[in-house]
Order: C-alpha cells, then structure tokens, then sequence
C-alpha cells in the first residue's frame, strides 16, 4: 500500500441518526427548465402530483432494436 | 403504519411501510396502472391518453411529503422519526413492452433531463439531503410491475452507501489531497483492460472492485458532483453512454438483462464527488444469478466469482460503437 492511498479501515466515529425535519414546501416552481423541455403540474385525486414532461425533440423516427425476451433461470 | 427506526448497531435507519404489503403485485397488461388511461377503459395513474414521460408520487410510498406520526414511540437508544422525504416514479414511455435500452437515443437524454429537474425542485426541499434516481429492472431483481419505469428517492438523511462514499472521498482527499473519483478513472484509464466505453465526459468500466460480475460503472470524468452540475456536453454524452451500455447488456445473452440501475450524486454539502451511474446485475451466466447470501447480507463482504477484467471484455464485445443503429 502506498502513502497516497488512505487506510480502508474503519473510523471509530459514532454516527448521528441526522434527519432533516422541516416542512417541505410542495409544488416549487422550477427555475432552470432543461433545453427542449416542458412540464404540466396536476395534482390527482387523492392529492399526489403528477407532472407530464414533454420535449422538443422528437424520437418518433428512430427504430428501436429487437426485444429480448426476461432470462429463465436454470 | 410508517415510521423511519434507528437501526443502533448499524447507524442508520431503517424504514417500516407496512402499507407497501398492498402493492400491485405483476398485473396483467390491460391492468397496468402505468400504461396512460384509454378511454371506456381501466383508469391508471396516468389520466391521460398518452404521454412523453411522466413523474408522480408513488402511491405505495416509504418516504412522504406529509408523513404520518409514527405509531410507535422511539427511545434513546432507537428513536423512531416521520418517515419524511418523497418517493417518485418516473415512466420512460407510454409502451408498456419497451424497456430503457430499446427506447432511441432521444428518451435517454430526455431521462437525464428529468432527473437533473426532480434533483433541482427536491432538492429545494428543507427535508431532503440527498436525491436519489434508480431502476429496478426484470423479474430476477423484484419487480412488480413490468412497465418500464425508474424511481427517485429524496431522503431526509444521507443514506449508507453515499455518506460512506462522501467519507472515503473526504478521507481521500485528506490523505492525498487528491480527488478519489478522478484517480480511480485514471486508474481505470491507465489500465484499460476494463474500460467499456467512452463518451464526451463519461467512462464507462466494470471497475477493479466490482462485487458483481458484470457490476458497470459510467463514471462522470471531470468533478460535477451533481447532474444539474453536468454541462450540456455531459449531458448528452451520459445519454450517449447509457444507451450503449444497456445495448451491449441486452446482447450479452440476447435476453432483456435485469439490472438495478443505481445514480449516484452528491447530497447538499460540499464533499468532493463525481455524479455516476452503477449497475448492478444479478446475472452471472445466461442461466445463473448470483444471489447475496451469508457473506454479502450477513457480513457485508461480497464475493465475486469472476475475473472484472474478463467480463469487462465480454461487455465491451457486445457494446455498440454508437448508441443508434447504422443510418439511425
């Protein structure tokens, strides 16, 4: 082992049980949108949110690949 | 009931959801709650007659916005916290038999984009420290529901695996005042013999470590610590690598490789890290998982029964040279 390498042992603090605990505050808007992309915020029935993202770019015209079937294990 | 236990021995916690007990469990296509709602039809999360990609609030949660009180009282030595943070789920398409390696090039990046936007919006939260975007994929890893999608996880707390990645970077930078992730990708790149790909920004290796036998790593190259981090080269370049890393899985055994898909960044803080992606699958041949048993679970050494530089070949055989095909 070299010098610049530091020791894979383990340290002797004890650690906290941290939690973060504040309110959270739902629904921020975003402020940096990607390049190409948009969003619609919904709020479902049950009051969960959904967000449908939408882009620009289309991939309508590339063929995907062959599907491959789920491994069987043997 | 729903609670976060503080696990003494290990340090960490441990989150009961015993409502998750009463998940969809493998439905039948025409009852796939991702599939969008058609008309006359079952009505599925998504109530809409399509879509490009979608996020909402997992239904089945072990982390929530507005947690319940937990229903048990914590002590000193085990306290007992609201299990508060968000679980996310992200659907790649609107088809229900697509998996992400065989979506075009386009949804790769797309991906990306989404979670360099959940990262930014979640990560505003004054409850969450750490956001966390994954893939759980075939049946051999546990799912229980076939429609492609991922998941994001915000914590309220720096989970296990990335405070002891943020403490080995910390400790590494102490020690050599170098960064621990850019010497491993000059490591990996000195070597060579498992490099997989390469893209604008990106390495993808099965590293000298690996615990898995075909365990991936897509490795940001330069110290971006985040996703939103990343630059707009960085961004195309990890769709780039995704999609071609995932081709050359799916070729491995011409079979829809099972993976966990597991993305990695840097939780608020300041500690030296690099945004990556690792790979987890369970195959271990066309016909054998490897399974965590007793040194894995029980002692937290893994075993690996292979050689990473052989099956690092093996992948790199199969990787595509460009994520879309010929005139694609």
């Amino acid at each position: 082992m070299t010098d610049e390498t530091p020791e894979p042992g383990i340290t002797d603090e004890t650690p906290e049980p941290a939690i973060a605990n504040e309110t959270p505050e739902p629904g921020i808007a975003n402020e940096t949108p990607e390049p190409g992309m948009a969003k619609e915020r919904i709020t479902l029935p049950d009051g969960r949110y959904l967000i449908y993202y939408t882009f620009d770019t289309s991939d309508e015209d590339v063929v995907p690949p062959e599907r491959h079937p789920e491994p069987v294990e043997g | 009931m729903s609670e976060l236990r503080w696990h003494p021995l290990l340090g960490e916690w441990v989150a009961t959801a015993t409502h998750r007990q009463d998940r969809t469990f493998l439905p039948p296509e025409d009852y796939c709650p991702l599939c969008p709602t058609k008309p006359g039809k079952f009505p599925t999360e998504v109530p809409a007659e399509t879509y490009d990609m979608v996020v909402f609030e997992n239904k089945f949660p072990s982390l929530q916005r507005n947690p319940p009180e937990p229903a048990v009282e914590g002590t000193a030595l085990e306290p007992v916290e609201p299990s508060r943070g968000e679980c996310e789920v992200v659907l790649y398409t609107p088809d229900h038999h697509a998996t992400l390696a065989g979506l075009p090039l386009a949804r790769h990046e797309h991906l990306v984009r989404v979670w360099r936007d959940r990262t930014r919006e979640l990560m505003r939260r004054d409850d969450v420290v750490h956001v966390f975007p994954f893939e759980n994929k075939g049946e051999a890893i546990g799912v229980t529901l076939s429609h492609p999608h991922g998941q994001i996880y915000a914590y309220p707390f720096v989970p296990p695996v990335l405070a002891r990645e943020v403490a080995q970077s910390e400790a590494h930078r102490a020690a050599t005042g170098r960064c621990l992730f850019c010497d491993v990708c000059a490591r990996e790149r000195d070597d060579g013999r498992r490099i997989v790909a390469e893209e604008d920004g990106w390495l993808a290796y099965v590293p000298f470590f690996a615990r898995y036998p075909y365990e991936t790593h897509l490795m940001a190259t330069r110290c971006a610590r985040t996703l939103p981090d990343l630059e707009e080269r960085e961004v195309r370049g990890l769709a780039r690598i995704l999609k071609r890393v995932l081709v050359g899985f799916d070729a491995l055994f011409e079979l829809s490789f099972p993976y966990i898909m597991a993305v990695h960044q840097a939780p608020k803080g300041d500690a030296p890290y690099h945004a990556h992606v690792e790979f987890y699958p369970p195959m271990r041949s066309k016909n054998r998982l490897k399974y965590l048993a007793g040194s894995e679970a029980g002692a937290g050494m893994f075993i690996n029964d292979t050689l990473a530089e052989e099956k690092a070949a093996e992948l790199r055989a199969k990787v595509p040279a460009s994520p879309e095909p010929a005139g694609g």
